[in-house]
């Protein structure tokens, strides 16, 4: 049977089994109703014990997002979302007030983050990376507090921080994405719950990667988490993400929205493993993904980057952008984006030259396989001011299968003469050259087409920290699992 | 004013006899323009390209013929002259097999002929302006050459303008094995103010070869939109080049359509653009069945306060395998104030294909400046050598000697000017 057509029959037989976070933790939630209306939104501010101008904030979001209009340009099909259908609050119940210390948290709640590979407790976890648990709408844990604060870090809960370092929130929260930027990110304005904030003081680099790790559990829930990370003069954090949730037949809508500012010569680099739970092969179930991420490079000599393994999810609508607003700031984008089964990604970037002499650099694979649909949309703009701006981008698509789809839309656009922007992209599929060599020497198909995939991929995923990198160079296998003949 | 005020305007001056299928394309399609009005910049075709200044120009009627005709361009052609869109005289000596007349006069003599084809291709509710154009034409060419033959001399269309709004319709259609080379000229005479909305289909037949080369040279403050549909069969193949120097605001459209296994289309162009020119070509090239091929190359130098942009999308149907499709957008800016949008775009549903896309913005190289330079050659004329260097690479892709060496002078006074 020829490669492709062996191809096919495989990816059809693909089992949902293959989503080894698909379980489900029975755990006592506290929910607020179904539904969203302004006394949610009441109830969520008043159950995070925010201050007025939050809530008034969140109310003004809501109130703007009623007129919003969902947006329709991505390449992405799903179901009308009813958004009066889901829960806006779900927390593990606890029984006083909220855990003091990792003894305190229940422990089936651990449990489940062991069974994630995200163990807690502190003398277990990897060296040097410190976590925050978001589990459904609240954060359950934050690990390796006192030595970050010893530092000067902070990194807690954004619901503690409007409470500890309410200056720093409202001078920062909604600078980079307005409560009005967009349908998803103006929603997630109003009711969101929890997400981690981050602050790095002047001149300090963090002494150890940080990490949050995104959980839905509870059904009919949605996640609307929202990070901020502010980079003052001279810092350095590297940040990681890692998402995953239960296999369910509904979907359920995770719309995050995550904000970085960089001041004078600071540097955040950003990392996303996004596991969401794909849905099943019959494309049921699943999380629809509609991010929001954006960052200011407000300073000089400020620096950000994104990197993005995009393996989840049944619908995918994320763009990680850069406004690159201090003169010889640097914005880059390393993104792979695997789909198969019936999953759709549409993701690329957003490069803002603003300054002058900034660069970007954008490097983004696609991978598509069974019936999946897989977009890069991107755009770079150089606008008038950006003297010697610089760009420099990349998408390729690799088509495994003849069921499934590559699409790529860049919008280019340069006002600047001393500008210079080069842009290419190349689509085709895995050569049965490649697949032949490996095979002749001795490799399963499996195992040749992961390896294949992996070198396609390997300019992004040498941009991941070290922990990740090998957690990705294992999913890029799982996720395909079954394409190969 | 309404759409059937302006048609009543027109259809004192529309061609009177024809058949009732025409009458209804017409309203058809006057209805169709009603509904949709003239596309703003929220329309994703749009985006980059503001058609407000063209609303009160769509329907100024004028009727006066332009004054003198300026020599061809091509030696040895055959030759149709239109005034402010309306034919004067016809062409001669045509071989056997080869219809070359007025869209008026086949209208009102010959409708059979386009019975099937006209507004075939350019339809559709996302292209209101064809459907205006199909509402308001008056005339055009039609160019239909039997199956087996090939026209050994070039076919030169002048359209020479000077005011109101004209709808030029035409349309070519190739049978099996034909082939042939037209030239479309667009000429303006004086300062401009006038609208062209022109249509050209495109039908080759299994095996038919033809190259159709376009020069817009219109009045400075003239609009020009057009577009071309076409649709190739077996092993057809077309050869296209857009060469845009003149207009205020310019729009070129291409709905390109390989129907047919083998069938491969080449599409190419230059822009060359100052003062306040805005030019945008837009294409959207359909490998609707496999084992076609396809190629797009544009280039293009902005000065002063120009715009250009490009939109070029290649869609590769879902089992169309075999397919092969390379497109390339460079522009050079000049100036501070020039703006170049760029979108080139894959939307691949087929596994068996080789698509790249490559896009290129920025200012001259300065090593290339310096190298040039540094061996005694003065910066202005340095500057020139790298921008007719630049386009050359794209003008070398024409087939047709006499035609390359026609735009090679247009490019050349360009960058004398």
């Amino acid at each position: 049977m020829s490669y492709t057509s062996e191809t096919a029959d495989q990816v059809s037989s693909i089992a949902g089994d293959k989503y080894k976070y698909g379980f489900v933790t029975d755990i006592d939630t506290e929910l607020a109703p179904k539904g969203l209306n302004e006394d949610i939104i009441r109830f969520i501010s008043a159950k995070k014990e925010e201050p007025e101008w939050l809530l008034e904030w969140r109310l003004r979001a809501y109130r703007r997002w009623l007129q919003m209009e969902e947006p329709s340009w991505a390449k992405v099909e799903y179901p009308e979302i009813d958004f009066q259908d889901a829960y806006y609050y779900a927390a593990p119940k606890s029984k006083e007030d909220g855990p003091k210390s990792l003894d305190e948290v229940d422990p089936e709640l651990l449990r489940t983050y062991e069974k994630l590979g995200i163990p807690l407790h502190e003398q277990q976890m990897l060296a040097g990376v410190a976590v925050d648990a978001v589990f459904d709408s609240v954060s359950v844990a934050t690990t390796f507090r006192k030595e970050l604060a010893k530092a000067g870090v902070i990194f807690c809960p954004i619901s503690e921080a409007v409470r500890e370092h309410p200056e720093l929130v409202q001078k920062y929260l909604g600078s980079v994405v307005p409560y009005s930027d967009n349908f998803y990110a103006t929603l997630n304005s109003a009711v969101f719950t929890d997400g981690s904030f981050v602050y790095i003081p002047k001149g300090v680099r963090c002494p150890m990667e940080l990490s949050t790790y995104f959980r839905i559990n509870q059904a009919n829930t949605g996640q609307f988490e929202r990070t901020l990370i502010v980079a003052d003069e001279g810092s350095y954090v590297s940040y990681l993400e890692g998402c995953t949730a239960p296999q369910r037949d509904e979907n359920q809508l995770h719309a995050a929205v995550v904000e970085l500012v960089l001041l004078d010569d600071a540097e955040i680099k950003y990392s996303t493993v996004q596991n969401w739970y794909p849905g099943d092969e019959n494309g049921n179930g699943g999380i629809y993904n509609f991010v929001t991420k954006r960052a200011a490079c407000r300073g000089r000599n400020s620096k950000v980057s994104w990197t993005q393994v995009e393996t989840g999810s049944a619908v995918t609508w994320k763009y990680p952008s850069c406004i690159l607003q201090g003169d010889n700031s640097i914005g880059e984008f390393y993104s792979v984006a695997i789909t198969n089964n019936l999953q759709q990604a549409d993701t690329g970037t957003k490069m803002i030259h603003i300054g002058e002499n900034t660069s970007s650099t954008i490097i983004a694979k696609g991978i598509s396989a069974g019936r999946s649909q897989s977009t890069y949309r991107g755009l770079v703009r150089m606008q008038p001011g950006a003297k010697g701006g610089r760009n420099y981008t990349q998408c390729d698509s690799l088509l495994i299968g003849d069921k499934c789809g590559a699409h790529t839309v860049p919008y280019i656009e340069n006002r600047n003469r001393t500008a210079q922007i080069e842009h290419e992209a190349t689509t085709a599929k895995i050569s049965e050259d490649q697949l032949f060599y490996c095979r002749q020497r001795g490799l399963s198909d499996e195992e040749a087409l992961s390896m294949i995939v992996n070198g396609f991929c390997k300019q992004v995923l040498q941009e991941l920290p070290m922990e990740f990198a090998v957690e990705a160079q294992k999913l890029v296998g799982i996720s395909l699992e079954g394409s190969a003949g | 004013m309404a759409m059937e005020a302006y048609q009543a305007q027109f259809a004192a001056h529309l061609p009177k006899a024809g058949p009732a299928w025409l009458a209804d394309l017409r309203q058809a399609a006057a209805a169709r323009f009603s509904a949709a009005g003239l596309p703003d910049r929220k329309v994703e075709e749009w985006r980059y390209t503001n058609l407000k200044p063209v609303q009160e120009q769509l329907f100024a009627l004028d009727t006066a013929p332009v004054g003198d005709t300026p020599p061809a361009l091509l030696q040895d052609s055959h030759r149709l002259v239109f005034s402010n869109g309306v034919l004067q005289g016809s062409a001669d000596d045509l071989p056997d097999g080869v219809r070359l007349a007025g869209m008026a006069e086949t209208m009102a003599e010959n409708p059979g002929l386009l019975a099937g084809h006209m507004g075939k291709l350019a339809q559709g509710q996302e292209l209101p302006l064809p459907a205006l154009n199909q509402a308001l034409s008056r005339d055009g060419y039609v160019l239909a050459i039997d199956p087996g033959i090939s026209v050994s001399r070039p076919i030169e269309i002048l359209f020479l303008s000077d005011g109101g709004a004209s709808y030029p319709r035409n349309l070519i259609l190739a049978g099996a094995g034909a082939q042939a080379t037209v030239v479309e000229h667009y000429l303006g005479l004086g300062g401009g103010g006038y609208f062209i909305n022109a249509v050209t289909e495109v039908e080759a037949a299994a095996g038919a070869k033809l190259q159709r080369y376009k020069i817009q040279q219109d009045a400075s403050g003239s609009s020009h939109i057009a577009t071309l549909a076409g649709q190739l069969q077996d092993g057809a193949r077309l050869e296209n080049f857009d060469l845009n120097l003149g207009g205020q605001l310019v729009r070129s459209e291409i709905h390109m359509a390989l129907q047919g296994v083998g069938a491969e289309a080449a599409l190419n162009g230059v822009y060359l653009l100052r003062g306040k020119q805005h030019c945008d070509n837009a294409i959207q090239m359909d490998h609707a069945v496999g084992a076609t091929n396809s190629q797009q190359d544009y280039r293009g130098i902005l000065d002063d306060h120009a715009h250009a942009v490009f939109q070029g999308k290649i869609t590769v149907r879902p089992d169309a395998q075999g397919i092969e499709g390379h497109q390339l957008n460079k522009t050079l800016l000049l100036s501070d104030e020039a703006e170049i949008d760029s979108k080139p775009e894959l939307q691949i549903l087929a596994d068996d294909v080789k698509c790249s896309h490559g896009a290129t913005a920025g200012e001259l190289d300065e090593t290339g400046l310096f190298y040039l330079r540094s061996r005694g050659i003065p910066e202005d004329e340095a500057r020139q050598l790298l921008m007719t260097a630049f386009i050359s690479e794209t003008l070398a892709k024409i087939d047709s000697d006499a035609v390359r060496g026609i735009m090679e002078r247009l490019v050349g006074e360009w960058m004398a000017a």
